[in-house]
């Protein structure tokens, strides 16, 4: 079974064996843990800025246990540290003046693309959503069979182009950036 | 003293300010930089060589076998994946054919447009100046050959970096990093290479175990197009990036052509694949996803059809060239 749990993070298994083995996972807690560890271990691998370990109980628990502290109002602030915010503000606002005349007159600056991971509104029905990086039914999301043949075409079955039927490895982007967070 | 603190603070401000504004305009690229990229793009034309090669990207590596022979037919190449499923692939200057043992299939095609690690340039590369600030940065021993490193900084968001270790007697490249940023995408490096050894022709050809096999042969016919006569086009593409072919083509699985627009800047490739969504099979998923190494991938549709977008080039961009095809009446 472990081996098929291998198989199904790496994305090898059919529609049907993968839908099995996902029903078998979510009934047995061993195997639930094991398909954690063997992410945990991937992430290591490789160097993920963020484990997919799960902190939900142990943050449950510390919210429970942990006391109420009431703080006092805020209101005496010293009148020094008053100057000092009104100083940075003023140091910033310059700055912001200069930047701003910088990027008007600096015939070069191209803004920078933003991140776009949103689909088109005309496809809102289709919207691939965003979906928590442990749970298998993110297989569901992954893009069609066809990207595989794309790749090929694009990579002229170079090395390091996947052959079909090993990882199709082809992340939603929303995971993606929820990874590595870029 | 509120006053030096107030100067100091305003100083950092603006120096990073204006740091980060010139790392938009990098110089001109020096002569004896852009004369290495013309030694590497020249090198797998003059010379033979034959060696192993990894390629490293998302904790994956996999490990190929590369023979490659120059005289006056030109260049010819066998190029063996060592890892996971077998697959030896044939190169005879733009003919392409690559062998799958485990299904027993050939798909062949003539190669127009990619260029592939250790030949990665195509022979006129102006316009990587362009996008690219080239830099010799340093000595480095790879595989028992001194190489020179370059590195390609893009002078844009729109392109990841590169680093090439080239070979300081031969100009074959060595090793490629593709960067995002201090960030490694992926690597091809050789691990053992001979350079300007004896090649005997036999070794770049399908051997007899191969040949007495049955084999189902897919001819992934391809037909190039004139300029604008294929109904989809692209308008205000990301700087850089120029069409470099147009075509109908069959995929490996496929019964129906898909249209096909290759474009790079030099260096990057970005392909565009359109066809129409067929009924009765599920709906195509929108979005970006992300394959393996510097790979992106972006599909939308438009009206009855899908347009998949697959390039080593960031997010954004990917995104933006997706977004730039339009129908044409």
């Amino acid at each position: 079974m472990k081996s098929k749990i291998s198989a199904l993070m790496d994305g090898e298994l059919g529609e049907q064996d993968a839908s099995n083995v996902i029903r078998v996972i979510q009934g047995d807690d061993d195997l639930r843990e094991e398909w954690k560890a063997y992410h945990l271990i991937g992430d290591t691998l490789r160097q993920s800025s963020r484990l997919s370990t799960d902190v939900s109980f142990s943050v449950n628990q510390k919210l429970k246990t942990e006391p109420t502290v009431l703080f006092p109002k805020a209101s005496n602030i010293p009148k020094q540290q008053k100057h000092k915010v009104f100083a940075f503000s003023m140091a910033a606002s310059v700055v912001a003046m200069i930047s701003a005349w910088a990027i008007m007159y600096n015939p070069s600056y191209v803004p920078q693309q933003t991140l776009v991971a949103e689909n088109p509104s005309h496809n809102s029905n289709l919207t691939a959503v965003p979906v928590m990086v442990s749970s298998p039914t993110l297989l569901n999301n992954y893009p069609p069979v066809e990207i595989n043949e794309y790749l090929f075409v694009h990579r002229e079955f170079s090395p390091g182009t996947n052959m079909r039927g090993q990882v199709t490895n082809v992340n939603n982007v929303n995971e993606y950036s929820e990874r590595y967070g870029r | 003293m509120i006053s030096r603190k107030i100067i100091t603070l305003f100083f950092l401000l603006t120096f990073g300010f204006f740091h980060a504004a010139l790392a938009q305009n990098l110089p001109h690229s020096s002569e004896s930089a852009l004369g290495w990229l013309k030694k590497m793009a020249d090198a797998p034309r003059q010379h033979n060589y034959s060696g192993t090669f990894v390629y490293f990207a998302d904790g994956h590596m996999e490990t190929s076998r590369i023979i490659h022979k120059t005289d006056q037919s030109g260049e010819r190449e066998k190029i063996e994946v060592l890892d996971g499923i077998p697959r030896i692939v044939f190169r005879n200057n733009d003919e392409m054919k690559c062998y799958l043992p485990d299904s027993k299939k050939i798909y062949t095609e003539k190669r127009w447009f990619r260029k592939f690690f250790p030949n990665l340039l195509p022979q006129s590369f102006d316009s990587i100046n362009d996008n690219y600030y080239v830099k010799e940065t340093k000595r480095e021993r790879i595989s028992d050959h001194e190489s020179q490193v370059l590195s390609l900084t893009p002078r844009d968001s729109l392109r990841y970096g590169h680093q090439f270790w080239i070979d300081v007697q031969s100009g074959l490249l060595l090793k490629v990093a593709v960067m995002d940023g201090n960030e490694t995408v992926e690597q091809f490096a050789f691990v053992q290479l001979e350079v300007d050894g004896e090649i005997h022709s036999d070794s770049l050809r399908p051997d007899q175990s191969i040949l007495a096999q049955e084999w189902k042969v897919t001819d992934l016919v391809t037909s190039i197009l004139k300029e604008g006569e294929l109904k989809w086009q692209v308008k205000n593409l990301p700087t850089g990036f120029k069409k470099l072919v147009e075509m109908k083509r069959n995929l490996t699985e496929k019964p129906t052509l898909v249209d096909h627009i290759a474009l790079s800047d030099g260096l990057a490739t970005v392909s565009i694949f359109i066809e129409p969504i067929i009924k009765d099979v599920p709906a195509p998923v929108p979005g970006v996803f992300t394959s393996r190494g510097a790979i992106n991938i972006y599909v939308r549709t438009l009206g009855d059809n899908k347009i998949t977008t697959v390039g080593e080039v960031p997010v954004e961009t990917i995104k933006l060239i997706g977004d730039s095809v339009f129908r044409q009446d």
